[in-house]
């Protein structure tokens, strides 16, 4: 579960003023649920998912994760934490260029202590199963975007994580290509994984469980969503 | 660092021609260090070995020791202290190339009379590396007095209580010092048992410099003395030598500098390059510290090749400058040991700003930019 309790991030700008991303934002996450983050450009969606993935330190308020306030552990202590109970995916899919697809897939899992070869052998089990079993070791310049982006969400799941993080996932892919990663979130949270996604598209924002609409830093809206993923 | 090292080693191999690229640039500066070095090492040899085909152009010996007693070794019983080698290198310190003092007598060895020379092994001008690493009880052979003695290296000569550990026979030189034996000149003292004392001091003047001039200089100081001048030009080309190792240094510094700087450049273009890359390895669960540590190893695994092959193109270079004299130089642990090391140390300290700025700066800037 994870508990969201006044949290606030305040940026200075170059006039001395004081911009508030986030101001005072409550609310908590459920085990197994679909989270979809929206609103407008500036709205404050990507600095509250970097918050709560133990990114950027908040100017107040505390993110706490399993009873654990994140803000209150070292750096060193968040990284871990990142590394096993958080899974990233991004709008430009960040696979890192060198390594390939299965290589890719194992980084948190060789960062986390686990041998090459089990970390390899777990990797190839997710791509295989996301599709990807002929792509293991592919460079990711030389898969399509939506390979990519499946990759990253293989990635993502390595470790398995207590929530996945996904800040505008299909931003870059086609609409088809979009569905495609869509489903393949709403299959992977129906197994009971808990997901945040930010999107500022409002029709992708409704297959998830619960939509949290944003507004200028603040929770304009926060609805269950009826005839979301079951 | 087993992660660091993995994801600065991928990165490499994934990028060939950046990693050939970077290895030849530490190789080429290595190269240029290590062919100058080698070309020097066998020029100083060269007047080395001049000078010990020449020998010393003045000897200065007791009162009474003539040229001729000198070359049978038969020294008077008269003696020096050691602090008159101090002082003739204090009056002539500027126009010598080099000066050393020995202590030469002999013993009776089974009816043999055996010329003992105790040698300063810091200051022994000689094409025997043996003699510069004799320890105290030990003893070097000439190769003639090993004949007619008939011991080898490894044998003991024992004169009453005194053991000397003949550790080697030397080659023949074709010269008196083929009927001798070296010994340490604390182990020659030992055996006299006498003190701070020598009976000859062989001097080595600089280039241009008039033996007349220093033998008189000399002859002036001290009584009770003879100096014996050698028939031999006044050059040793140390002014040669002098000039080529000043002119070394320059160029070793300026090729350092111009490699680290660029190596500098190359690191911070590198760290910038891959913002988006060492953000998302942040964000994935590494520290800025492990990040910090991935440049820093890549440094290391481009600076250990670049330094091996550095070395191979300096060492080829020399041997086509002149390979006779490199022949027997290119082949050194210690040099390339040495010229590892720095190397390593050099390409690493010239990472370290790009990397305390790639590892420690705010990733999340950079997440969201496509690459």
């Amino acid at each position: 579960m994870i508990q969201i309790n006044s949290l606030t991030k305040c940026f200075e700008s170059t006039d001395d003023d004081e911009i508030y991303a986030l101001d005072d934002v409550n609310f908590s996450v459920d085990d197994g649920e679909f989270v979809s983050v929206t609103g407008p450009s500036g709205s404050g969606k990507s600095t509250l998912l970097f918050t709560i993935g133990g990114l950027m330190t908040p100017t107040e308020g505390e993110v706490i994760l399993n009873d654990i306030d994140i803000y209150e552990l070292t750096a060193a202590e968040r990284a871990r934490l990142r590394r096993e109970k958080i899974g990233f995916i991004f709008q430009t899919f960040n696979l890192v260029p060198y390594l390939d697809c299965i290589e890719n897939t194992a980084l948190p899992a060789i960062m986390s202590g686990h041998s090459q070869k089990d970390a390899f052998s777990n990797a190839e089990k997710i791509l295989t199963g996301l599709a990807l079993g002929h792509r293991l070791h592919h460079r990711p310049m030389t898969i399509s975007v939506g390979e990519r982006q499946r990759v990253a969400i293989a990635r993502s799941l390595i470790n398995g994580p207590e929530v996945i993080l996904a800040d505008e996932p299909t931003g870059n892919l086609d609409p088809e290509t979009a569905m495609g990663v869509m489903d393949l979130f709403k299959e992977i949270n129906s197994e009971g994984q808990t997901i945040i996604m930010v999107t500022h598209d409002h029709n992708l924002a409704k297959q998830g469980k619960r939509m949290i609409r944003l507004q200028e830093g603040e929770i304009a809206v926060d609805n269950k969503i009826a005839g979301g993923v079951q | 660092m087993r992660i660091p090292l993995w994801i600065a080693w991928k990165e490499l191999q994934g990028r060939k021609s950046r990693f050939i690229l970077n290895i030849s640039l530490v190789a080429l500066a290595v190269g240029l260090c290590i062919s100058m070095e080698l070309i020097s090492r066998s020029r100083e040899q060269a007047v080395d070995s001049r000078i010990n085909y020449m020998g010393p152009a003045l000897r200065v010996v007791p009162e009474g020791v003539t040229e001729g007693m000198l070359t049978r070794y038969q020294m008077s019983g008269k003696k020096f202290q050691a602090s008159f080698l101090s002082r003739i290198k204090r009056k002539t310190a500027s126009t010598i190339y080099a000066i050393e003092g020995r202590l030469i007598f002999k013993i009776k060895y089974k009816e043999w009379p055996v010329a003992l020379i105790g040698y300063d092994r810091k200051n022994i001008i000689t094409p025997f590396k043996e003699l510069k690493k004799l320890k105290s009880g030990e003893g070097a052979m000439g190769y003639e007095l090993s004949k007619e003695l008939k011991l080898k290296a490894g044998d003991t000569l024992r004169y009453g209580d005194t053991k000397i550990y003949i550790k080697t026979v030397l080659p023949t030189t074709g010269t008196n010092e083929d009927t001798a034996l070296f010994v340490t000149l604390n182990s020659a003292r030992d055996i006299l048992n006498a003190g701070d004392v020598l009976n000859e001091i062989r001097i080595y003047p600089g280039t241009g410099v008039s033996t007349e001039k220093i033998a008189g200089e000399i002859a002036a100081l001290f009584n009770s003395i003879n100096v014996i001048k050698a028939p031999r030009n006044d050059i040793t080309e140390s002014g040669v030598e002098t000039a080529l190792s000043s002119y070394r240094l320059i160029l070793y510094s300026f090729t350092s500098l111009v490699a680290i700087l660029t190596l500098m450049i190359g690191s911070h273009i590198n760290a910038v390059e891959r913002k988006n890359e060492l953000a998302t390895l942040y964000a994935i669960g590494t520290t800025g510290s492990t990040v910090f540590l991935t440049l820093i190893s890549r440094a290391f695994l481009v600076g250990v090749p670049g330094s091996l092959a550095g070395y191979l193109i300096g060492a080829v270079s020399a041997l086509l400058f002149d390979f006779n004299s490199a022949a027997g130089l290119v082949w050194s642990w210690e040099l390339l040991a040495v010229t590892a090391v720095v190397t390593v140390t050099a390409t690493i300290v010239s990472t370290v700003p790009a990397s305390i700025m790639a590892g420690f700066r705010n990733h999340v800037l950079y997440l969201q930019e496509d690459y």
